[in-house]
């Protein structure tokens, strides 16, 4: 999950931002900077728990181009649910972060990213944990009126067309982890793309985690452990979707 | 190529406005976009040729809801695969929209929902579905409409020519032509008879395409 999680992000979205020219919340995985450009922004945000995201939104205010680069650093999957959800939650928490600080002056983030870089950073930075907030709320709406109408609740009242939403929402996000291999070959992989609303609603998790530590350690840095798993040749991994 | 698409479904447009009814065009249009995206998906295999294709399939299924059904079943046999992982990733991500599509279906069909009037938009099945059906013409105008309302399943030569595997690319001429010339003919109720042809168009975009000298000389 991890694999397809990062081939959807790295292959298929941040090349979408970058042709579309929106903002890009960087990755951590490798970055290459003029720096002049990292001067020109005072650097990183020492604050901020995932500071190459909010890098990439200040360098697109300051008038810099964000772009990605036709290649691959791999990077280790963590092993174990725990190192996970620690992972996942400091990003959750840097992307609030991140949408926090930039939306201080929302006018001059829309005077500087114009409107569609606006609406970008809204819907990949603000979306990303809030839509991860509000699914396992809408599993439990649904769930619930599904206790108390029974199955009248699929039909009455819209009910039908809040399921259709709900069941579009988690296919179109697991439909996107399966095409994120395409690129690469890694078809192999594609059926476990299936598995994504599961994925999903421990996302949700580890943005409700994200939600408490940024309001209680907000500057707390959930560091994830490396070289735990077995390593695998860069070649052996080009050959998994073969 | 847009000219080139237009006069694909020209005959079925004029044969729509002669016959007073939707279904030649339906039926082009149907041929046109199984056959094309499938053809893209055989020369690309990327993520919008996938798409293309298993939109197509699935846009279809509106209309041939049990075809889908039988096809997400008897492929795999049909064609002789999933023989590898990689096989079965790619027969998944390529039937997930259809048989999303299919699963839907089958739940508003099973709840009696009707979507049209969630939307308050006033669509009545019966009078659509009697726009559907072929329109009653004299034989020689009637036979010439056919011949072009079939034009555009030409771009399955295409498709063919490109598989290197020709048996499936074969099979899949046969069951597409003669499933969709049924259909067709038939009542476009009857709508599990397009089953051949989505079978046909997976079967023949499963075949790895036909390595090129530039390709052989490269490697």
């Amino acid at each position: 999950m991890f694999a397809l999680d990062y081939a959807l992000w790295f292959d298929f979205l941040l090349p979408g931002l970058d042709r579309l020219g929106i903002p890009m919340p960087l990755g951590g995985t490798s970055n290459h900077f003029r720096t002049q450009a990292l001067r020109a922004i005072h650097g990183w945000d020492p604050y901020n728990v995932t500071e190459d995201a909010d890098i990439g939104i200040r360098l697109s205010q300051m008038g810099f181009r964000v772009r990605t680069l036709d290649s691959t650093t791999y990077e280790e999957a963590v092993t174990q649910l725990g190192v996970w959800l620690g992972q996942r939650s400091r990003w959750m928490k840097g992307y609030i972060q991140t949408w926090l600080v930039h939306m201080r002056k929302p006018r001059a983030l829309l005077h500087n990213a114009g409107a569609h870089g606006f609406a970008g950073f809204q819907l990949f930075v603000g979306g990303t944990p809030l839509a991860a907030l509000l699914n396992p709320l809408l599993w439990l709406l649904f769930c619930v009126s599904l206790v108390i109408y029974g199955p009248a609740a699929l039909t009455a009242g819209g009910g039908g067309v809040a399921l259709c939403g709900l069941i579009l929402g988690n296919a179109l996000f697991t439909y996107l982890m399966m095409l994120g291999v395409l690129r690469r070959g890694w078809l192999s992989l594609a059926p476990f793309g299936l598995c994504a609303p599961l994925y999903w609603l421990l996302i949700s998790v580890a943005a409700y985690r994200g939600v408490f530590e940024l309001l209680y350690k907000p500057w707390h840095w959930q560091k994830t452990d490396h070289g735990l798993s077995r390593i695998t040749p860069p070649n052996q991994i080009m050959q998994a979707g073969s | 190529m847009i000219w080139l698409r237009l006069l694909l479904v020209m005959p079925a447009i004029l044969a729509m406005a002669i016959g007073g009814s939707l279904y030649p065009l339906w039926f082009a249009l149907a041929l046109y976009v199984l056959t094309s995206t499938g053809a893209e998906f055989l020369k690309r295999r990327d993520a919008r040729s996938v798409i293309g294709l298993s939109g197509a399939l699935g846009a279809v299924q509106v209309f041939t809801p049990l075809g889908g059904f039988l096809v997400a079943g008897v492929l795999p046999a049909l064609a002789g695969f999933p023989r590898n992982r990689t096989t079965l990733g790619l027969y998944a991500v390529l039937l997930f929209v259809p048989v999303l599509i299919a699963a839907l279906l089958l739940f508003v069909s099973s709840a009696q929902i009707s979507p049209a009037a969630m939307v308050n938009v006033n669509w009545q099945p019966s009078v659509h579905l009697d726009a559907l059906k072929i329109p009653v013409l004299e034989f020689p105008v009637r036979m010439a409409l056919d011949v072009a309302v079939a034009i555009p399943f030409l771009p399955l030569l295409f498709l063919a020519d490109r598989a290197q595997r020709k048996w499936p690319a074969t099979l899949g001429g046969v069951l597409l032509g003669a499933s969709l010339i049924a259909t067709y003919l038939g009542s476009v109720l009857d709508s599990w008879t397009l089953f051949g042809g989505y079978a046909a168009i997976i079967a023949v975009s499963f075949a790895p395409p036909r390595q090129t000298h530039e390709m052989a000389r490269d490697a």
